[in-house]
């Protein structure tokens, strides 16, 4: 086991701890826990631990996507209109369909950062506000819907949790893993950590952020679809998109990913999300102000970034 | 003249212009199989360009590049190693966080074929190591194995000796002349001449975008290199011998005692004296880069002392150094300017350090300087906005000039004329030996041994983490330098 | 500088447009108080954006800027009974007690300013959110000589409080950024930090000051904002964050520092205005504003990002 992989290694467990104290600590507090309680937990991290995902990828990369929220509700907001009324067959196709629609938006995206030349922060600051206005184009109010079937499928019938958790750790296995190992994967890795090593080396930077993106797009589109999977309908609000994005980086970072790109995982930024979803619902058991649990989670990101700072600069690296 | 078709590679009137900057106008170049060709030239000679060209990491205006014969036109340094034309630049092409094992596999490379080259190169190596923490001169060798794993028929080694220890650049000249048994080809950049006569078959030197001389490379070339890169100006050799009369005993400005630190100084004992050039020589990796960073309050020892003026100092910060007169030119020019502001502003940065130059800034005082330091260098304004248009040679002048503004009793120059073409390498020397004349001391690294006679006034050599060995500029030869740093201290 | 001057009149030429644009939509625009109320609504934004400004410039952001500006208003109108001197100078010591966090992390512990405004800003909506129904309870308007100073006529039209509020602050932060050490230290360590460090700089301390001053400027940004919209909330300056980011980006500075001014940003902050305006008046819907703003951004983005490339 090399350094780069021992480092992950020491982070994921780190959070692997963390996550098994909150979850102790939230499963005490309730009557019972049983499937039902278990399907709560993973259909609650869904949507955000995808969402994660999507921006790790990006940030490895060495870019970063303020959009990808804007993206995920675009997504919910187009499969919702869509699928209203549909059948199973239909919803299951059209899903497929605007996941794929997210990859694309994504690959857009890196095209836009690539051909202009552009900071990345720029270039999505820019498409969050037109995703979002696109959204609001495609549905001005609160509404739509989707087959049932397969909200079940995504969902899990109560209380079957085994659906959801699959998509949870789908993505991971058959998107993620092969992509890591792959060229594209390390090509990814390298523009993410120096983009000259990587030009001399071989890669296509543009052609591999555009791949980036596009990767990102795909768990944004995931997350879009699984939003509409469990809550059958979509909003399209400029506030969530945002909140989105930013807990998006903020589970990507307590994850082990570095801002400064090559460095990093996806199982760490999907743990991390259980971590953001735990704090605020130990802190309501209590009868505890919600708002308490902003300041935790912001304190809490600061501390974990800053240790991970601290302690890169102790075994060498700049 | 070479006939064309026996020749491997042929350059043929390339140009290559930026805008209004022509870097490139028209350039010949041509490689026989079975030659080590050296390329030289000033920086801004357009050397870096024509290379850049033939690996495909930037495309040319016009003109055409023939390999036996067919024209090629690489579209990266990933096609040019395809079709056997394999570049190992001077900033190693390894993706720092990437374990070498991907590294390897990013670029296509016989992983069995790369042990065996490192191997025969006597350097040992842990696949599953990042890169970024593997050392420069390994780093540089990995890139080269790699290189030689593709079996290339024309090597591009550009300015690989520099910064290289004396045991790898040996290793080198090996493996160059092993390729060029097996038929192969070198195209070796460097500016040490000393190397170009003893390797080399056939050289060419650029000046100004086209090359101006190319002849084979026998004994006592240096004159013809030097007066074909100058054009006119050929006074290298004479002008910075000027006599060194010290009158009587000056005072020690600056004093080390037992200092160790970083990986490798473990006793460093030495004195500087004021209006004194102090050489220092070791072979790579012996701690001279940290010795200079301590000195700079850039890094911590880990014990010793430093004494300036008879006084103990404790440094936390590069700014409680430079406040006793201490200031420091780094090696590597990235990271003493900044790129996108002006040469002005970069000569001037030194006078904002404190709270109290936080206010209004005192313009005709500050033009003032700034020229002084200009016209002292000698810096070519004519990129007058980003310094990040300047050449390399200007760049270190800046870098340099920036104290000139401060003022200074004891610069630390690390390696300054690394890079750096000819002409400005003179200026440089003479501009040391000034700072001497005018009662300044200057600490000078430099891994071309023939500068410690060149410059200094004493030179101190360090191995195994000590100084073994104090010398006075008589015995500052190339020879007696050598041997003291492979720890061979000469007897007297 | 050259550079500079080119961008600043093309600025000025797509503010004009614009203008002129809404003119003849509203008739009602083309005139002197018209402008006047715009300059007046422009100034808050304007000082949010000035504040990321020099954040930008030496390489940062502050994402957490819309709650230090809701803040300092909230603080102001609560502390208003003791007097609105009292209150503003706590407003002050807020703005630069949460500067100096955001800046201290970021110079001495080199904290990626992304994520630490990012967890200032959680970290501000919780304790502000816990803070109103607790130690924060009070009054919820400003004072009455703020809102004056938010909304009224100096001397004459076009001319406003809140537009020589601006105009003073404005001409104080080009004088800083063109005319000081200060300045000078600013775009030195947006460029290379390295470099200053090894010239004797104490970067940390430089990052410090542009984090307080940028938390100050939003703070006035923030009571001005507070004083025209004549009720204080917690949300009160969400609308301007993102906005005050972009109107850096359209005025040309670059968001990975050491290169930019604050003329650029000025005008980028007249154009978001009136576009705002313009939009308002042709009854666009959300969607099409969203959608129209996202389309500037990324136009005069590239539209500089091509000139650096050429020249």
């Amino acid at each position: 086991m090399n350094l780069v992989q021992a480092r992950r290694q020491s982070w994921n467990i780190g959070i692997v701890v963390l996550v098994f104290i909150l979850g102790f600590w939230r499963i005490n507090q309730l009557p019972q826990f049983g499937a039902y309680e278990a399907r709560t937990f993973i259909l609650g991290i869904l949507p955000i631990a995808l969402l994660s995902m999507g921006q790790a990828v990006i940030i490895i990369g060495g870019g970063i996507n303020l959009a990808i929220g804007a993206e995920a509700v675009l997504i919910n907001c187009l499969s919702a209109k869509f699928m209203v009324g549909t059948s199973f067959t239909t919803s299951v196709l059209l899903a497929l369909f605007f996941i794929a629609v997210g990859g694309l938006i994504g690959a857009l995206t890196g095209w836009i950062v690539s051909a202009s030349g552009i900071a990345d922060i720029v270039v999505t600051l820019a498409t969050s506000f037109l995703l979002v206005g696109v959204a609001m184009f495609v549905m001005p109010q609160p509404g739509g819907g989707i087959n049932q079937g397969v909200a079940d499928l995504i969902g899990g019938k109560d209380p079957n949790f085994i659906p959801p958790l699959v998509w949870l750790i789908l993505p991971l296995l058959i998107i993620w893993i092969p992509l890591y190992r792959s060229r594209t994967g390390i090509a990814m890795y390298a523009i993410g950590s120096n983009k000259d090593a990587a030009f001399l080396s071989g890669v296509n930077v543009n052609r591999t952020r555009i791949k980036l993106y596009a990767g990102g797009g795909l768990f944004a589109g995931l997350s879009g679809v699984v939003l509409t999977g469990i809550t059958l309908s979509a909003s399209p609000f400029a506030t969530i998109s945002n909140t989105a994005t930013l807990n998006a980086v903020a589970g990507a970072v307590l994850g082990g990913v570095s801002l400064a790109g090559g460095v990093g995982g996806l199982a760490g930024p999907a743990m991390a999300a259980l971590i953001l979803y735990f704090i605020p619902n130990i802190l309501l058991a209590y009868g505890i102000d919600p708002a308490y649990s902003q300041i935790i989670t912001g304190a809490l990101t600061i501390f974990v970034v800053l240790v991970g700072g601290l302690l890169r600069k102790r075994t060498g690296k700049s | 003249m070479k006939l064309t078709t026996d020749l491997l590679l042929e350059i043929n009137s390339v140009a290559k212009s930026y805008g209004p900057v022509v870097a490139l106008k028209k350039a010949n170049l041509s490689v026989k199989p079975g030659e080590i060709h050296a390329l030289l030239g000033a920086n801004g000679a357009g050397k870096s360009t024509l290379v850049k060209i033939l690996t495909g990491v930037i495309t040319s205006d016009t003109g055409h590049i023939s390999l036996h014969g067919k024209k090629v036109q690489f579209s990266s340094p990933d096609d040019a190693r395809k079709n056997g034309v394999a570049p190992v630049f001077q900033d190693p092409a390894l993706i720092p966080d990437v374990s070498l094992q991907r590294n390897l596999a990013l670029t296509g490379t016989n992983e069995e074929r790369f042990l065996k080259e490192i191997k025969a190169m006597g350097i040992s190596v842990n696949l599953n190591e990042i890169a970024a923490n593997i050392e420069l001169p390994t780093l540089r060798m990995i890139d080269l194995a790699r290189a030689l794993s593709h079996d290339p028929e024309l090597l591009i080694l550009d300015e690989i000796t520099a910064a290289l220890p004396i045991d790898l650049v040996d290793k080198v000249i090996e493996i160059m002349n092993a390729q060029k048994a097996k038929g192969k080809s070198v195209i070796f950049i460097s500016h040490r001449l000393a190397e170009i006569e003893s390797i080399c078959d056939w050289a060419t030197v650029l000046r100004d975008g086209i090359d101006v001389d190319s002849f084979e490379a026998t004994r006592q070339i240096e004159d013809r290199i030097v007066s074909a890169m100058l054009g006119e100006k050929n006074n290298i050799t004479n002008a910075s011998r000027k006599s060194r009369q010290r009158s009587g005993e000056s005072k020690v400005l600056l004093e080390v005692v037992n200092l160790a630190g970083g990986k490798n100084l473990t006793d460093v004992s030495f004195e500087i004296k004021r209006g004194e050039v102090l050489g220092v020589v070791a072979l790579e990796g012996q701690g001279q880069d940290f010795l200079f960073e301590i000195l700079a309050g850039q890094s911590k020892p880990d014990s010793g002392e430093i004494l300036v003026n008879g006084q103990k100092v404790v440094f936390k910060h590069p700014a409680d150094a430079i406040k006793l007169g201490i200031s420091y030119v780094p090696g590597d020019r990235k990271s003493a300017l900044m790129p996108q502001r002006s040469i002005r502003e970069n000569l001037a940065l030194t006078r904002f350090r404190g709270f109290k130059n936080w206010g209004r800034i005192k313009g005709k005082e500050e033009n003032r300087t700034v020229d002084n330091a200009v016209a002292a260098l000698e810096i070519d304004t004519r990129a007058k906005s980003q310094v990040k248009r300047l050449s390399g040679g200007n760049q270190q002048k800046v870098t340099i000039g920036r104290w000139v503004t401060t003022g200074f009793d004891l610069l630390l120059c690390f390696d300054p004329t690394r890079g750096i073409d000819v002409g400005t390498k003179q200026q440089i020397y003479e501009l040391i030996r000034k700072f001497a004349d005018d009662g300044k001391s200057v600490l000078l690294f430099t891994s071309e041994l023939r500068e410690i006679q060149l410059t200094c006034d004493r030179a101190i050599v360090i191995y195994e983490g000590k100084v073994q060995a104090d010398l006075a500029i008589e015995k500052c030869d190339e020879e007696n330098l050598m041997n003291a740093a492979h720890g061979l201290v000469a007897s007297s | 500088m050259a550079k500079v001057s080119k961008s600043v009149w093309a600025l000025i030429g797509i503010l004009i447009g614009l203008f002129l644009l809404t003119s003849s939509i509203d008739p009602y625009f083309f005139s002197i108080p018209a402008v006047g109320v715009t300059f007046a609504l422009a100034a808050p934004l304007g000082l949010l954006a000035a504040g990321q400004t020099i954040c930008m410039l030496t390489g940062g952001i502050d994402l957490s800027l819309a709650m230090i500006a809701a803040g300092a208003a909230f603080i102001v109108s609560v502390k208003s009974p003791s007097g609105t001197l009292n209150a503003l100078l706590w407003g002050a010591f807020f703005c630069i007690l949460v500067g100096s966090i955001n800046g201290l992390a970021v110079g001495l512990f080199g904290m990626n300013p992304l994520i630490m405004t990012l967890g200032m800003n959680a970290v501000l909506i919780g304790v502000f959110t816990v803070g109103v129904t607790t130690f924060l309870k009070g009054s919820s308007t400003m004072p009455e000589i703020l809102v004056t100073a938010s909304n009224g006529t100096f001397l004459f039209d076009p001319f406003s409080w809140p537009l020589v509020i601006w105009a003073v602050i404005g001409g104080m932060l080009l004088f800083l950024l063109n005319k000081t050490g200060l300045g000078r230290l600013i775009f030195a360590i947006g460029d290379n930090a390295q470099a200053a460090r090894l010239a004797g700089v104490k970067v940390w301390q430089v990052q410090w000051a542009t984090y307080v001053i940028c938390a100050l400027l939003g703070g006035i940004g923030g009571v001005l904002i507070g004083g025209q919209s004549g009720a204080v909330a917690i949300s009160l300056a969400n609308p301007f964050l993102l906005p005050s980011v972009a109107a850096v980006v359209i005025g040309g500075t670059s968001i990975m520092g050491g290169i930019g001014n604050y003329t650029g940003t000025i005008l980028g902050t007249l154009i978001l205005t009136v576009l705002s305006y313009l939009l308002a008046t042709i009854n666009s819907s959300e969607a099409v504003k969203q959608m129209i703003y996202g389309a500037i951004i990324l136009t005069l983005a590239w539209t500089y990002s091509k000139i650096s490339q050429n020249s």
